[in-house]
């Protein structure tokens, strides 16, 4: 159990590649960090300087007090699931657990005990005596698990370590995941590039590109309130819809106008905040979740909500609910609405959204506006 | 209906000639066989034999009681099993280094051995024999153990550097945040993953000096070190004092150790150990 400290770290790799820049965070003990990014943006990078297994170009990491930049990987008292399990082909399921220990040279009854401990939180009990070619995707990423799990580190590092399981499997590996740091109670970074198992399994997340912290938040607050349009767009599934707009008004009373020529109404707060910043007669960002624009039919107009009329153009049926491809203003947008809506391609459809749900953003710096 | 007997009648005429083929080959190794295991004493004959017609062990005894046999057998041990060791080893350490390290020089080094690969033999011929000369070590054993290893170096250090290449970097990393030291990675992951490698790269280069003929013969004059191959070469052509059953079972006990070295290590060739370490 350990809280660590990133100050000012960076990463610069041969030509000046700026694989990471200027990383701030503190992790707290026994939190589930999760770095999510598309690919390239410098999270599996991150990890590996925890790890030790990549050189910090600039700045600091401290695991509990020590400042392990200059710390051996096997002295930082972590341990790392890689994405690919690397696992060790040649020694059994219990020799693949033990080996940290050996090397440690742990009492044998002591790693035994261990092996047989984790292998029995992981339910892989019954295959110590195997080589990891004769199991499976998923019981090759448990012995992973458990080899980390038996060196008792204050840090869990993991690569990716679903990403080559079918989805079936990674479904079940994540809520397994979620449960093990319930149970060992000790500090998880774990890195991945699907936003829904970042939602799912992190405490706080921390959501990365071209190398630069975007937003680490709670999975709630990074919803609800993302502080740039590539947060809102990351998280959540299917994306944010981001419509162009004008702020327009006369005297006190502000309000947007869509490249068609449809207004639509802001809050009392929104309207205070554009006057605030100058937004008047400018272009910005609106955005609004999928599952904000609602079907007419099912809810009724009241106070606060938006009316956009569009015309379907492709249906998704998800079961319990439709996505639907419409187009606002000229724009590619997607509803995310109950099943029960009666719709059909190329139907009108009325949506109503709130206005609260409607998130702004400056065009240019594509930072919320607040 | 046609286009099947067609098919069935180049199947059997393809393998007709296949089996022929390998009959062909077979022939000249049956006759040595024959020779060694039958009393009479010339390798040429007018008679038509598939089996011996006086089976005899005869010539084995003979040829493994002869001192002289003994000790070749004795030298070419020595050789080639030195020359194994001594390169296996160089190349396993080179081949990780180039592998996974990178240094200056690392592409111009591996060029040079191709470009070594690509010189004739003879070519090195005489400089080796100088440097053989100035080191004062002429008629030794390690002289051509050191001959022998460097010309088989660029095919074991490519050989095991291919090897090495396709064992993924994480299972190293796994094994650095495990608490393995290089050397340790090196002599418990690397290696044991690399068996099948290291066998036939091991085959391939205790074939050479034990088949080798020419090099021995230049360098070597001291009779008390010859070879298999140079002494029954010695055989062939003195074959007054030797008979050729002699000879032939002479011929026989030299090929068995590399007979019995490829069906052991066939597993290997065939093996492919680091299936199931890492995914892809």
């Amino acid at each position: 159990m350990a809280n660590l400290s990133l100050r000012n770290v960076h990463k610069i790799y041969a030509g000046n590649v700026m694989a990471v820049k200027d990383f701030n965070l503190e992790i707290e003990d026994r939190e589930f960090i999760v770095l999510v990014g598309p690919s390239g943006c410098g999270k599996s990078t991150t990890l590996r300087m925890i790890a030790g297994l990549e050189d910090i170009s600039q700045g600091e990491i401290y695991i509990g007090d020590r400042l392990v930049n200059d710390v051996a990987p096997k002295d930082r008292d972590i341990a790392m699931v890689f994405q690919n399990y690397a696992l060790y082909p040649h020694m059994t399921v219990y020799d693949n657990m033990a080996f940290g220990l050996k090397l440690r040279k742990v009492p044998k009854d002591e790693i035994d005990k261990k092996v047989k401990e984790a292998a029995e939180i992981l339910d892989i009990g019954h295959l110590l005596d195997r080589k990891p070619r004769a199991l499976s995707g998923g019981q090759r990423q448990r012995v992973a698990l458990g080899r980390a799990i038996v060196r008792e580190p204050k840090v869990f590092l993991m690569d990716e370590p679903l990403s080559n399981l079918d989805a079936k499997l990674r479904v079940q590996m994540r809520a397994e995941i979620s449960k093990l740091h319930h149970r060992l109670n000790t500090t998880f970074i774990y890195v991945t590039h699907d936003q829904t198992e970042a939602m799912t399994m992190g405490t706080r997340i921390v959501v990365m590109k071209d190398g630069i912290i975007q937003q680490a938040d709670t999975p709630k607050k990074l919803y609800d309130m993302p502080s740039n349009m590539f947060v809102a767009g990351f998280i959540g599934s299917p994306p944010m819809n981001f419509i162009r707009a004008e702020v327009k008004g006369e005297n006190d009373q502000l309000y947007l106008v869509l490249d068609d020529g449809l207004k639509l109404a802001l809050s009392e707060q929104q309207q205070k905040l554009l006057k605030e910043k100058n937004y008047r007669n400018k272009k910005i960002a609106m955005g609004i979740r999928p599952e904000h624009l609602h079907d007419a039919t099912l809810e009724p107009l009241s106070k606060g909500y938006n009316e956009v009329k569009t015309t379907v153009e492709v249906m998704e049926m998800m079961g319990a609910e439709i996505y639907l491809h419409v187009k606002i203003a000229g724009i590619p947008a997607v509803a995310r609405v109950s099943s029960k809506a009666e719709v059909k391609i190329n139907q009108q459809v009325t949506f109503h959204f709130h206005y609260d749900k409607m998130h702004l953003f400056d065009q240019e710096t594509e930072q919320v506006i607040r | 209906m046609v286009a099947k007997t067609k098919e069935k009648i180049g199947y059997l005429l393809t393998h007709g000639f296949l089996i022929f083929t390998c009959l062909l080959t077979f022939i000249p190794i049956w006759w040595v066989l024959l020779t060694a295991f039958d009393k009479r004493v010339s390798l040429v004959s007018t008679e038509f034999m598939i089996l011996p017609k006086n089976p005899t062990f005869d010539n084995f005894v003979e040829v493994l009681s002869h001192p002289k046999f003994l000790m070749w057998l004795k030298n070419s041990f020595i050789f080639a099993g030195g020359t194994t060791l001594f390169a296996l080893t160089l190349a396993t350490l080179s081949a990780y280094a180039y592998s996974r390290f990178d240094f200056p020089g690392k592409k111009a080094g591996l060029a040079s051995y191709v470009i070594y690969m690509m010189l004739p033999t003879t070519a090195a011929l005489v400089p080796q024999l100088l440097i053989i000369k100035y080191l004062g070590i002429k008629n030794s054993y390690f002289s051509l153990i050191l001959i022998w290893s460097a010309a088989n170096m660029a095919f074991a250090v490519w050989n095991l550097k291919g090897y090495f290449d396709t064992i993924p970097k994480s299972i190293e990393e796994a094994a650095i945040i495990d608490g393995a030291s290089r050397f340790q990675i090196f002599t418990m992951i690397m290696l044991p993953l690399a068996r099948p490698a290291l066998a036939i790269t091991a085959i391939f280069i205790f074939t050479a000096p034990w088949t080798d003929y020419a090099t021995s013969y230049l360098f070597l004059t001291d009779g008390s070190k010859f070879t298999l191959a140079q002494g029954l070469f010695g055989w062939a052509a003195d074959f007054k004092t030797v008979s050729w059953g002699v000879f032939c079972a002479g011929s026989i006990i030299m090929a068995l150790p590399l007979t019995i070295l490829y069906l052991v290590f066939q597993k290997y060739i065939i093996g492919g150990l680091t299936v199931g370490g890492v995914k892809g």
